[in-house]
């Protein structure tokens, strides 16, 4: 079970005069379970390439491969790919539009042809992951904070059981509680569902505390992957590209020039602290 | 001095001079009704706020999601009117319709998404819009456009067209047609959250520099603290409440209560924090990342 993404091209407004490549040579593989953060600034061809991994974006040139099977092959069931590929767009508030939490979140299931109950039970099941307190169940969506509103709109996408889910910038315009709970949510659908999860962000503080891996892209091309302490190492590589590391991983590269013995691979303030501490013995 | 307090308790009931923004004990509340017209809910956005701003302040107003910090922007350019209390700005009453003209014309106000304010197709006409409806003669807002675009540095794209442009950009677009309406405050709600860090520091960059350059008052309204930082005045605000104020290092100072709202504290803040608890002996003002290693170094140095 992985995602499989070979030689991949995509250009915009092909024929034209606009013509533009947005994604070059794209090749990853996200593994069965794994937790696969993507980052890059705006216009660096992250959404571009997660629509592809569901089939929404058609390449110029190359394919990709879902659990071996080519998805752009004639007769592949799209359909399929996209109940088990699950796509959560950015700003997916937007998109709410039953008259219902429940009833929005049925949206996705009830047109899968599954039974009433099955239906049922597949968004009630959703709206509990997400932490939506069934008082809630039955308010209008638009009656509903914005984090909670995303909330929805993730169960939606849950409640068709995929076996990945791919977000877009889902923490984007949250206060720091609202982030904090869409990431929890996601880190427990990680672990203890074992979803494949992967994560479209241009926080780099939020991926580094919550992904296996980073892919990092910039100008449609994928410049960098592996795990978040050894990405941050190329420190003054993602400056240039626009990003900025985490500001803890500045912190410890600041002490380190100025002689003070910290350890490498350290992102996070808590960590910071502990490794400071150790280094003043106290 | 003494002539331009005279001077404007001439045009007004009660401007004190140097005073952008008094709003005093505001209350605002939604009220929800059902189709009846019963009230079934009454949702309290504001609850009795104070708030005095200075001409050339810059304030930053904090505040976890539906705490009022948007309901409070909108009561300054008068989109909104207080249910109880008074908003004066200028010394100008938000609830006398007359003002309400003067009011906008003294307030910008730039949102959230930059996609839903671009009204234009070419960039120099979005800038034009605002001016151009004021009245202001064509060689007039020639000179108005041009210079506005040139202060956030998009003057080479006013030929392009908007969708073209990235989200931060076209933030810079609406900050420039709000220039070009010569306020002498602009409030952003919001204004970065959509933004990608290098379009975030693109804004922000831009109104601090108004701020200093041209004595704009600023008011920013966000949840991304790190921007608060350099801020005269931090306000946060809690269920419609203004639970703290004062300097960024006398607000950060109190991290509990700003954690309590849903809130963080600059992550300098939080580990210089970390550290004194340990015992490290570090000043009580850190705020940034800069500083921080400057003081860690100094201990370190003193230590061995």
């Amino acid at each position: 079970m992985s995602i499989i993404v070979d030689h991949l091209y995509y250009r915009y407004d092909a024929g034209t005069a606009f013509e533009k490549e947005a994604l070059t040579d794209i090749n990853m593989v996200i593994n069965d379970g794994e937790f696969v953060g993507i980052i890059g600034h705006t216009g660096s061809g992250k959404s571009t390439l997660i629509q592809h991994l569901n089939g929404l974006l058609k390449p110029a040139a190359g394919s990709i491969y879902y659990n071996g099977e080519d998805i752009f092959d004639k007769g592949y069931s799209l359909k399929e790919l996209r109940r088990k590929v699950g796509l959560v767009f950015q700003y997916p508030e937007y998109q709410l539009f039953e008259s219902t939490v429940i009833n929005d979140v049925k949206f996705g299931p009830s047109n899968l042809g599954l039974s009433n109950l099955e239906v049922d039970l597949a968004s009630f099941d959703a709206i509990k992951k997400v932490g939506i307190p069934d008082n809630m169940i039955d308010a209008s969506p638009f009656e509903l904070s914005g984090g909670e509103k995303r909330k929805v709109a993730i169960a939606g996408i849950l409640a068709m059981k995929p076996e990945v889910i791919i977000l877009d910038e889902p923490t984007a315009g949250l206060d720091p509680k609202g982030r904090e709970d869409i990431l929890s949510i996601l880190k427990s659908l990680h672990r203890e569902m074992g979803m494949t999860i992967i994560l479209v962000s241009h926080s780099m503080d939020e991926v580094a505390d919550v992904a296996d891996r980073l892919v990092v892209m910039n100008a449609g091309k994928i410049v960098a992957t592996g795990a978040p302490a050894e990405i941050f190492k190329y420190y003054d590589e993602l400056e240039n590209i626009g990003l900025s590391v985490p500001q803890t991983v500045y912190l410890m590269n600041k002490l380190k020039k100025n002689g003070i013995d910290v350890r490498n691979g350290i992102f996070n303030p808590d960590d910071a602290i502990r490794e400071i501490s150790r280094v003043f013995h106290i | 001095m003494e002539h331009e307090v005279r001077n404007v308790t001439a045009t007004y009931n009660v401007w004190w001079y140097n005073i952008m923004i008094k709003a005093l004990n505001i209350t605002f509340e939604y009220i929800r009704r059902d189709e009846n017209e019963n009230v079934i809910e009454i949702i309290t956005a504001l609850d009795g706020v104070d708030l005095n701003v200075k001409k050339g302040q810059f304030i930053s107003v904090v505040g976890h999601n539906g705490s009022g910090k948007s309901t409070l922007a909108k009561h300054i350019n008068a989109l909104l009117v207080p249910g109880e209390g008074t908003v004066h700005v200028k010394g100008m009453d938000t609830k006398d319709e007359s003002n309400i003209l003067d009011i906008r014309q003294s307030v910008g106000m730039i949102f959230q998404n930059p996609d839903n304010q671009i009204v234009a197709g070419v960039v120099e006409e979005d800038v034009a819009f605002g001016p151009e409806n004021m009245g202001v003669p064509s060689k007039e807002l020639r000179k108005r456009v041009d210079e506005s675009l040139k202060t956030v540095g998009m003057y080479e794209y006013k030929d392009s067209s908007p969708d073209r442009l990235s989200g931060g950009q076209k933030q810079l677009v609406a900050i420039a047609g709000v220039l070009a309406m010569k306020p002498e405050c602009i409030i952003l709600d919001e204004a970065t959250a959509m933004l990608d860090p290098g379009g975030r520091k693109d804004v922000l960059e831009a109104v601090k520099k108004l701020n200093r350059e041209e004595n704009i008052t600023v008011i920013l309204i966000t949840h991304h603290m790190e921007e608060t930082i350099d801020s005269d005045i931090i306000f946060v605000m809690k269920n419609g409440r203004i639970v703290l104020s004062g300097t960024p290092a006398e607000v950060y100072k109190k991290s509990d209560i700003i954690r309590e709202c849903g809130l963080e504290v600059p992550q300098a803040v939080h580990i210089a924090e970390g550290l004194r608890k340990r015992g490290l002996r570090l000043p009580e003002d850190i705020l940034t990342m800069d500083e921080l290693s400057e003081a860690v170094r100094t201990a370190y140095n003193k230590q061995t």
